[in-house]
C-alpha cells in the first residue's frame, strides 16, 4: 500500500495540473495582422466614448482599413494601418505604442499656436522665480501676478501655492498661463482651483462608457471643488489657453465656466475631455483611447473638441515683441 | 435575493463545523481523548505564476515568484483546523507569439496575498491501516495587486477572490516504528531509526466563488470631490462583486517530525482561479514548492 501512495499522488497532481490548459481559454497571443486588426477595432468599438458625438462611422472605418491588411505585411506596415485607423477618432488620447513608434493624432498641429515663451521672457518678465512647477513674477509693476504652469504632469504642492499666493496677495489680479500645457494628472486641478473659490462648487460632470452600444453611458458623476482651508486668492483670475492646452488643461478650463472670478482668455483649448484607458494587443503592442465624456453644468458636451475662451484673442506672429493674449488679460484685470 | 442565497449557503455549509466543535468539546470531557497538538507554521518557497486579465490584455503574464506564509495549525484525532496568512510576489513577463521583427518586452509586478481558514474532520470509518481520510471546508480570501506601466491609466490592477471550498485530504503514515536496515537503491543497506513521517494529498474545490472585478470600462471616472476625493474610490470605481467562476487547488506534502514534536514539511501546491466577473475574465494559476517549519506550541 505504501508503495502506491506516492505514484498515485503524482498521477493525481499531473491530471489536475494538466487540467489547467483545459480550464483556461486558448492562448490568444498572435502576430497575425488580421487578428490584431480585429482585436483593436473591437476594443475601440466596445469602449471608445465619442463615436456619436464626432459622427464617426466605425463600421465604415473597418471596411476601409480592412482592405489594407494582408497576410504577409510587415510590422511597420501593420503599425501604419492600425495607427491611421485610430487617428480616425481624431483624439490625442488615442495612441498605438509599438517598440519602434507611437501613433499620435497631433491635435495641436491642426491650428495655429498662440504662445511664444521668448516674447514673455524678453519683453514682459526678464526675471522670474521658479517655485516647484511654477515660474512667476509681478507684471505691470506690482499690480498683477503672472504664473506659468507648463504641464499638469508636474506636481503641485501646498507649500508652493502658499508661497506664491502669499507673495501676490496684494495684487489686483492673477494671470495663470496654461497655453501649450498638454495635460497630466487630473488631481493637480483641484489643488490649484480650490485656492480660487470660497465655497464648495459643482463644476462639471463625467460619464463613462457602460455597454456595447456607442451611446451607452453610466449616469453622470459630479466634479466638485472645495474651498481650500488656508491661503486663498479671491481677486480676479485670467487663465490663458490655446489649442495646445489639452486633456487635464481642457478639464481645468471647462470648470472655469462654473467660477465667477475666473475668465478664460486666448484660443479654444485642444480638447481631450475623455479619460483614456489602456490595453494591449495580441502582439504585445499597447493602445489607449478615451472611455469617458466630460460635460459642463448644463450638460453640454463640447470639451472633446475644445473649451472656447470667454475672450477670444490670437497671438500676432508678425510682431514677436508683444503677446496679445497676455496684453488682453492685463487689460481686463486693470478695468 | 442573491445576497440572501449566498448567506444561506454559507451558514448551511459552516453549521456542521460549529456543531462539530461543540461535539468535540463534549467528547473531550466524556472520553478525554489525547491532547490536541498545536503548531505555528513558518513557510517559504518559490514557484511559477501565470495570469491573464482579459480586461486589459489577451496575453498571459508568467514567471517565477517567491512565497512567504505564516499559519496556525491544530490537530486532533477527530480533525484539524488551520489559519493561514500567505503572500507571494514576482515579476512576470508577457508571453508572446514568436516574432521575427522588433521584439516586444512587457513585464509587470505581481503580488498575491491570501487569508484562509480550513477545517477538516477525520472520516474514521474510511481509515484503514496506514491510510487516513479527512473532509471539510475551506474559506479563502485572496487579493492580487498588479502593476504594469505599459497599460497607462490601467497600470494598477487589482482582483479579490473569496472562495468557500470543499476540501478532501488523504494521508499515508510513512513512520518507522523500529530500528533496522533497509535497501537503498536496491543495493546498499541503510540503517533506519524510528521516525514519525507522513505523506498527504489535499484537494480544494470551490463551491461558492466570489470575485471583485472592474466594470464595463476598466477605468471608470467616479465623482471627484476636489482634493478630498477618496483615492481608493477613484482607483476602483466601477468594480463590483460577482459570484461566478471557479477555484481549484491541490497540495502534495511530506511531513517529518523529530523527537521534540517539531516538524519540517516539503510541499508542492497547485492553485487555479477563473474569475469571469461581470464582463471580462481574469485567470491565474500558481505552481509552488513550499518548505515549512512546524513549531509545536505545547
Amino acid at each position: 500500500m505504501k508503495n502506491i501512495f506516492i505514484p498515485a499522488a503524482f498521477i493525481g497532481l499531473f491530471i489536475f495540473t494538466s487540467c489547467e490548459k483545459l480550464l483556461f481559454d486558448a492562448d490568444k497571443s498572435s502576430n497575425d495582422p488580421r487578428t490584431n486588426f480585429e482585436y483593436l477595432w473591437n476594443e475601440a468599438d466596445k469602449k471608445y466614448s465619442y463615436f456619436t458625438l464626432k459622427g464617426i462611422d466605425w463600421d465604415e472605418v473597418k471596411v476601409r482599413y480592412s482592405d489594407s491588411i494582408t497576410d504577409g505585411m510587415d510590422e511597420q506596415a501593420l503599425f501604419r494601418v492600425l495607427g491611421n485607423m485610430l487617428n480616425e477618432l481624431r483624439d490625442d488620447h488615442t495612441n498605438l505604442v509599438s517598440p519602434f513608434d507611437v501613433s499620435v493624432y497631433n491635435v495641436a498641429l491642426k491650428k495655429e499656436p498662440n504662445y511664444y515663451e521668448r516674447t514673455i521672457r524678453e519683453h514682459y518678465l526678464p526675471q522670474v522665480m521658479h517655485t516647484g512647477a511654477f515660474t512667476h513674477n509681478f507684471i505691470e509693476g506690482d499690480s498683477i501676478a503672472y504664473l506659468r504652469y507648463s504641464s499638469f504632469m508636474n506636481a503641485v504642492t501646498k507649500e508652493d501655492l502658499d508661497f506664491i499666493l502669499s507673495r501676490y496677495k496684494n495684487t489686483e489680479g492673477l494671470i495663470l498661463d496654461l497655453r501649450e500645457n498638454g495635460g497630466g494628472n487630473v488631481f493637480n486641478i483641484p489643488l490649484i482651483m480650490e485656492r480660487f473659490t470660497s465655497e464648495r462648487t459643482l463644476v462639471a460632470y463625467s460619464k463613462t462608457r457602460s455597454g456595447p452600444g456607442h451611446d451607452e453611458f453610466s449616469a453622470p458623476e459630479s466634479f466638485y471643488y472645495n474651498a481650500h482651508d488656508g491661503i486663498r486668492y479671491d481677486k480676479p483670475v485670467m487663465v490663458l489657453t490655446d489649442r495646445g492646452s489639452y486633456s487635464a488643461t481642457t478639464f481645468f478650463s471647462l470648470t472655469t465656466k462654473a467660477m465667477n472670478n475666473v475668465t478664460l482668455v486666448g484660443d479654444t483649448t485642444g480638447g481631450g475631455g475623455g479619460l483614456p484607458n489602456g490595453g494591449q494587443l495580441p502582439n504585445g503592442w499597447n493602445y489607449r483611447f478615451s472611455i469617458t465624456q466630460l460635460l459642463d453644468l448644463q450638460g453640454n458636451n463640447y470639451a472633446e473638441s475644445g473649451v472656447p475662451p470667454d475672450i477670444l484673442v490670437s497671438f500676432n506672429w508678425s510682431d514677436l515683441s508683444r503677446d496679445e493674449i497676455l496684453d488682453r488679460a492685463i487689460e481686463e484685470l486693470r478695468q | 435575493m442573491k445576497i440572501v442565497i449566498n448567506w444561506t449557503v454559507l451558514i448551511l455549509l459552516f453549521a456542521p463545523f460549529a456543531q462539530a466543535q461543540k461535539e468535540q468539546k463534549n467528547e473531550k470531557k466524556a472520553d478525554g481523548y489525547s491532547e490536541p497538538e498545536s503548531y505555528l507554521l513558518l513557510s517559504s518557497g518559490g514557484g511559477y505564476y501565470q495570469y491573464r486579465d482579459l480586461a486589459t490584455s489577451p496575453l498571459f503574464y508568467s514567471g517565477p515568484g517567491l512565497d512567504l506564509s505564516l499559519a496556525w495549525h491544530r490537530e486532533k484525532s477527530k480533525g484539524e483546523k488551520t489559519f493561514l496568512l500567505a503572500t507571494s510576489f514576482g515579476v512576470p513577463n508577457a508571453q508572446m507569439a514568436s516574432n521575427t521583427g522588433f521584439a516586444v518586452k512587457s513585464s509587470a509586478m505581481f503580488s498575491h496575498s491570501t487569508l484562509s481558514y480550513s477545517h477538516l474532520r477525520n472520516i474514521s470509518r474510511w481509515n484503514k491501516g496506514k491510510w487516513k481520510f479527512w473532509a471539510g471546508g475551506n474559506l479563502t480570501s485572496s487579493f492580487n495587486l498588479r502593476m504594469n506601466k505599459s497599460l497607462g491609466n490601467n497600470a494598477v490592477g487589482i482582483e479579490a477572490f473569496v472562495n468557500l471550498m470543499a476540501s478532501f485530504k488523504v494521508g499515508y503514515d510513512l513512520s518507522h516504528e523500529r530500528s533496522g536496515t533497509r535497501k537503498f537503491l536496491f543495493i546498499f543497506d541503510r540503517e533506519i531509526s524510528p521516525k514519525k513521517q507522513f505523506a498527504h494529498f489535499k484537494l480544494n474545490a470551490g463551491l461558492l466563488n466570489w470575485n471583485y472585478r472592474p466594470g464595463y470600462a476598466y477605468k471608470e471616472m467616479p465623482e471627484l470631490d476636489g482634493t478630498k476625493t477618496n483615492p481608493f474610490q477613484f482607483a476602483f470605481a466601477g468594480y463590483d462583486w460577482s459570484r461566478n467562476g471557479y477555484r481549484l487547488g491541490t497540495e502534495l506534502s511530506f511531513t517529518k517530525f523529530n523527537e521534540s514534536g517539531n516538524a519540517v514539511q516539503w510541499a508542492y501546491l497547485w492553485d487555479v482561479i477563473h474569475a469571469p466577473g461581470r464582463f471580462e475574465p481574469f485567470q491565474m494559476a500558481m505552481h509552488r514548492i513550499k518548505f515549512t517549519l512546524f513549531f509545536n506550541r505545547k
